[in-house]
């Protein structure tokens, strides 16, 4: 019996996050971008729920919740390009920021990881960008890319530490879900 | 400053080596750039293309029309008009032409032969 519960909390859990996803990129994209001078850079609210999951969720979960949110988002603002680009940042950030989250009270900080998947979700966007436009050339944005993304990374990473640390919600969630496991 | 606090010595680590791997494809693609530096000529009269004729292989091109006779030569990655029938020949007393940037006109003809990089013509496309 509890172990159906557990399964359902996990999964409704998922839900809940995503759907902040969802409401998070639709409100970045309401606000002008803050780098205006750098078209293409984001805040990149989105990283906040991602690294929320990644802390709570198992992996699956995650890589779950960072699809139905990428098909979701799609459906409600952009197109099929958009989703292209979001999704080929939003994965490999995803996975980078699993490999490294291990690391994390020893060596990183969380604000270390949230970095590392804030540049790589600009990366992953300017693969698809050399795939689309069949030009080497812009990946010569990438420095600039890079230091926005730290920036932007920076931010996420302080207000997902925060939100760990003084919603109660999210500790008790995280310890249903692991005695779950 | 409250930031840098929390920052652990990884975190700048991390940061580091992502500036550098940013940093990557510039020296990449000015590696690259030096390799192909292929240069090629743009044969033009009345302002249209009219061919292209890469630097790389020696060959000899003969244009003619309306009586119009311009005969281009390549050579050792340099390029030449050897002979034409204008009046003036200044052309001809241009001689070998190799930097990309170069031009060769024959104003009575209204032929000329710009020569230009090849990426640089591929990015402009």
């Amino acid at each position: 019996m509890t172990e159906t519960n557990n399964y359902l909390r996990t999964y409704v859990f998922t839900g809940i996050l995503c759907s902040q996803g969802i409401i998070l990129s639709v409100v970045e994209q309401m606000f002008p971008s803050p780098f205006f001078f750098a078209p293409g850079a984001r805040l990149g609210l989105t990283n906040i729920i991602t690294m929320i999951a990644l802390m709570i969720l198992p992996f699956n979960n995650c890589v779950l919740l960072t699809f139905l949110r990428l098909v979701l988002t799609a459906l409600m603002t952009g197109g099929t390009s958009t989703f292209l680009f979001a999704a080929a940042g939003s994965f490999l950030s995803l996975f980078l920021m699993k490999l490294f989250l291990p690391l994390v009270p020893r060596f990183i900080s969380i604000m270390g990881v949230s970095i590392l998947g804030g540049v790589c979700h600009n990366f992953g966007q300017l693969l698809i960008a050399v795939l689309i436009a069949h030009s080497k050339y812009v990946l010569l944005y990438l420095p600039l890319l890079t230091v926005f993304g730290i920036l932007s990374g920076t931010i996420v990473g302080l207000v997902s530490s925060y939100l760990l640390h003084y919603v109660d919600a999210l500790s008790f969630i995280k310890e249903i879900i692991n005695k779950g496991n | 400053m409250e930031i840098l606090k929390k920052l652990k010595l990884g975190d700048f680590l991390i940061i580091i080596v992502l500036l550098i791997i940013s940093f990557t494809p510039f020296y990449m693609l000015h590696n690259q750039e030096k390799a192909d530096n292929q240069i090629i000529g743009i044969v033009k009269i009345n302002n249209r293309e009219v061919k292209k004729l890469p630097l790389n292989k020696d060959q000899k091109w003969r244009y003619q029309k309306n009586g119009k006779i311009n005969i281009v030569q390549i050579k050792n990655h340099k390029i030449r008009v050897i002979d034409a029938n204008c009046k003036d020949q200044v052309c001809v007393k241009e001689g070998w032409k190799s930097e990309s940037g170069d031009t060769i006109v024959c104003l009575p003809h209204k032929f000329l032969i710009e020569l230009k990089n090849k990426n640089q013509i591929d990015s402009n496309e």
